[in-house]
């Protein structure tokens, strides 16, 4: 998967190639859909926000730069689309516990496990920690959300959230160090 | 002894300190127990951060996106219709444009000369600052509109009521199906 082939998809989807786009959607499905789940933390939702990244990236598909990475460039439509959806209460700000009770169940099946651990027990482990560490996450109030996204699952620089986000430097790193100490505070027996 | 604030030990971490404020931070450190215990639960946390791996996703969505552009392409579609009735009313305007022009090619000259008279007197008067002319150039070139604007009476009652009477039906054909088109794009 290179930089090369994903610039003749684009081009060819620009142009009416609709089965050009299916390619360039099976490619980084997983990754926008997983920006979505650090996001909702339900399947269902994040599923739903992957679908609608992924037409507005079709749609502003002209204003994309083809000699960059389209990864990054999706990813920061998905974190958009959350918050969107978040402010505007199409999904659920924050989950009860049997909400994320049930979206684990969802994903027990042993594909959604990490593979790069050595034994069941330490897999276990750590999958419950992400797991903790996911619930967290979606205890932040959803612009917290947002940054610790930003900053941790996509690694972008202050700058690059500002403009992400649309707010100012200053706001991007007071919410960044907040959504931080509020994860110390909610995982202090995990960490 | 003072202690490092969260925004820079948080800066620290995310290496976004000038070298000389690194340097100092590293310098404090040394001698603060206090900072290196907050700095050591921060570095936790990012450690615990990194270790959340991706989840598969369960379905492939890439066919409901394609379903979904495959329609909004097909809605933005004018219907076949539409061309249909705009030739119509295209046809209709020719055939009164021909059943009109030939005895409006007699009228024209009776006005033409008229009118450019008209117009040359509106430009004397702009350049000369001749107020009373400009006004007189006025009044005649709107005369001379108003006679422009009484159709020659060229055909009977009734073919100009079948003339209309096709341009609206056409009119109304090409129109609803316009609006059938916006509706249907909604």
């Amino acid at each position: 998967m290179s930089t090369a082939d994903d610039r003749e998809l684009i081009l060819r989807a620009r142009e009416g190639d609709l089965n050009a786009f299916g390619d360039l959607v099976r490619r980084y499905q997983s990754v926008v859909f997983n920006v979505a789940f650090r996001m909702f933390g339900q399947r269902s939702d994040a599923e739903d926000a992957a679908q609608e990244t992924f037409l507005r990236a079709f749609r502003a598909l002209d204003t994309f730069d083809v000699e960059l990475p389209m990864a990054p460039w999706l990813k920061r439509i998905a974190t958009n689309v959350c918050l969107n959806w978040l402010a505007s209460a199409r999904v659920k700000p924050y989950l009860t516990v049997a909400d994320m009770n049930r979206s684990g169940e969802e994903e027990s099946s042993m594909d959604d496990w990490p593979h790069h651990r050595s034994t069941p027990e330490q897999e276990a482990v750590t999958e419950e920690t992400a797991t903790q560490i996911r619930a967290a996450i979606l205890k932040l109030p959803p612009p917290y959300r947002a940054v610790i996204e930003l900053r941790h699952f996509q690694y972008l620089s202050y700058d690059e959230i500002s403009q992400t986000l649309g707010r100012s430097l200053g706001n991007v790193k007071s919410d960044l160090f907040r959504a931080r100490r509020m994860l110390a505070e909610l995982l202090k027996e995990q960490l | 002894m003072h202690h490092l604030e969260e925004a820079t030990l948080n800066q620290y971490l995310d290496g976004s300190l000038e070298s000389a404020a690194r340097e100092e931070v590293a310098r404090h450190l040394k001698t603060c127990e206090e900072c290196r215990a907050r700095l050591v639960e921060l570095q936790h946390l990012f450690t615990a951060l990194e270790a959340v791996d991706d989840v598969s996703i369960s379905n492939d969505i890439s066919t409901q996106i394609i379903a979904q552009l495959n329609s909004e392409v097909r809605a933005r579609r004018l219907p076949s219709g539409l061309y249909i009735a705009l030739a119509i009313q295209v046809g209709l305007i020719a055939v009164l444009f021909l059943v009109l022009w030939p005895n409006t090619g007699s009228y024209l000259p009776e006005i033409g000369q008229p009118l450019q008279d008209a117009w040359f007197e509106l430009s004397a008067a702009w350049a000369l600052a001749q107020p009373a002319k400009l006004l007189n150039a006025l009044v005649t070139e709107f005369s001379l509109a108003a006679e422009l604007a009484r159709p020659p009476q060229l055909l009977s009652i009734g073919q100009w009521l079948w003339l209309v009477g096709l341009a609206l039906i056409a009119w109304l054909a090409g129109n609803g199906l316009l609006l059938r088109n916006k509706k249907n794009r909604e």
